[in-house]
């Protein structure tokens, strides 16, 4: 078992196929030897976002290891199975705290999996649309947006 | 209390999340807001977004899509070399070293620079779509090209002297195109054409160096504004079978040396300014089926009595 702690020191102890899933505790796991257990500080995560992380680490402990690319199949964002969307009904401010943990954590598939999500949200949405939805402010002035809007004229439908 | 917002994430992640748009959709975003327009105008950005819009995708998707089309004509490099790179190793993957771009879904577009990233291809065939303005220098760069043909379009501008460069052309189309100016000195490198088809466009001379191709059967040239002599170098290509220089502005006499080209069968000098004595020495173009002089100021000698040419095939 691993022993992690979060940025408010709550600690959570965890089986190392758990723990292993995240590319940065395996590899101090590594660095510092089976013998020691200390608790592995995790500075940069709340206890309450690590909970939602260790839920979805366990969700896929016994998914099989990743395929090797393949060239000829087609990525896209619609491409997320079923138990991961449900896990993503969050509210955007633990989706992005999320996504930021397992970026940090070195998970690839949550992180992945955060950022279609994000993407699908985006997707088929006006600018204006998407800046009400995640609260994007526009700073630019009206003179700025029509300089970047004719810069991008020519990829416009018409 | 959370103050995290999609425009205070870090650039990596703003990369992440944006790259699984596709390109169009990423670029029309960048109104945002000054942050995500930052992230979004890099090149990494563009070789993220494309390498991933492009990832798994094969002939079917590619070849008259619109997305794809757009990214390799309308969008700058790099999008447009990752674009052009994908097809040729998409399409080398199949084998197809032809490349038919006849279901063009843009109208008015013209081939981009990027179109020097098709280095696979020995034939390049866009023909009757909608692709306009003049052709890059780029397109000349194509040394492997056997067939180029973009006939049937709206493309202006001159043809210019680096297609010399194109040494292993054997078809040469850019018919009924709104082409002009003059017809380089440059064709005459093209050592391997065996088809110039340049007719229906408003080019306006015709350079001696024409006499070089030996390898030349059709010289499609009618309905354009070349004007001048006929180049006596004409008499040399000598595997000429189509000579087709109608509707022209050519004037002066018709050059002796055109008697010497031994494989014509079909010639069509109507409608143009010529003038004066057909040549006696036609009577040596044996293999002649056709010859349209009509709507020139040319005569028969009429003293000429043995002559056994049969003067049926020949409208005057």
């Amino acid at each position: 078992m691993v022993k992690i702690t979060s940025s408010d020191n709550q600690e959570f102890t965890i089986s190392k196929e758990i723990a292993n899933q995240s590319v940065l505790i395996k590899n101090m796991l590594e660095d510092v030897g089976e013998s020691d257990d200390q608790p592995i500080p995790l500075p940069n995560v709340s206890g309450a976002i690590l909970q939602k992380v260790i839920e979805y680490a366990t969700m896929h402990k016994d998914d099989p290891p990743p395929a090797p690319e393949d060239e000829t199949k087609l990525k896209t964002s619609e491409d997320i199975e079923e138990r991961d969307k449900e896990f993503m009904q969050l509210d955007q401010g633990t989706m992005f705290e999320i996504i930021l943990a397992a970026n940090y954590l070195d998970m690839k598939n949550l992180l992945d999996l955060g950022c279609k999500t994000v993407a699908n949200m985006i997707k088929g949405k006006s600018v204006e649309e998407v800046r009400k939805l995640f609260n994007i402010v526009n700073d630019f002035t009206p003179e700025e947006e029509e300089q970047i809007r004719k810069e991008n004229e020519w990829c416009e439908d018409r | 209390m959370n103050s995290n917002t999609l425009p205070t994430l870090p650039t990596e992640l703003i990369f992440s999340i944006f790259s699984w748009l596709s390109p169009i959709e990423a670029l029309k975003l960048r109104t945002l807001c000054k942050r995500i327009q930052t992230c979004l105008k890099t090149s990494h950005f563009a070789l993220l977004v494309t390498a991933r819009f492009l990832h798994g995708t094969d002939t079917d998707f590619l070849i008259s899509n619109k997305s794809f089309d757009q990214l390799f004509f309308k969008f700058p490099e790099p999008y447009s070399r990752l674009a052009a790179e994908h097809l040729c190793v998409v399409m080398a993957r199949h084998s197809y070293i032809q490349l038919r771009w006849d279901d063009l879904t843009l109208a008015n577009v013209a081939l981009p620079p990027a179109v020097k990233y098709l280095t696979y291809f020995w034939y390049l065939q866009i023909s009757k779509t909608e692709l306009t303005g003049c052709l890059p220098v780029e397109l000349f760069g194509l040394v492997k090209l056997k067939v180029l043909d973009l006939s049937d379009n709206k493309i202006t501008g001159p043809l210019p002297n680096e297609v010399g460069q194109l040494v292993n052309l054997e078809c040469l189309c850019l018919r009924r195109n709104q082409m002009n100016g003059p017809i380089p000195e440059s064709i005459g490198e093209l050592k391997q054409l065996v088809q110039l088809v340049l007719n229906d466009n408003e080019f306006t001379t015709l350079p001696q160096s024409i006499g070089e191709l030996s390898k030349l059967e059709a010289l499609h040239l009618s309905c354009n504004n070349i004007g001048g002599r006929l180049p006596s170098t004409l008499g040399r290509l000598q595997s000429l079978v189509f000579l087709l220089l109608n509707n022209n502005l050519f004037e002066g006499e018709i050059p002796v040396e055109i008697a010497r080209l031994e494989s014509l069968r079909f010639g069509d000098f109507s409608s143009n300014k010529l003038s004066g004595l057909i040549p006696n020495e036609f009577v040596d173009l044996i293999q002649l089926e056709a010859l349209d002089l009509r709507g020139n100021s040319l005569w028969r000698d009429p003293t000429l009595t043995n002559v056994d040419i049969d003067w049926r095939h020949v409208l005057l």
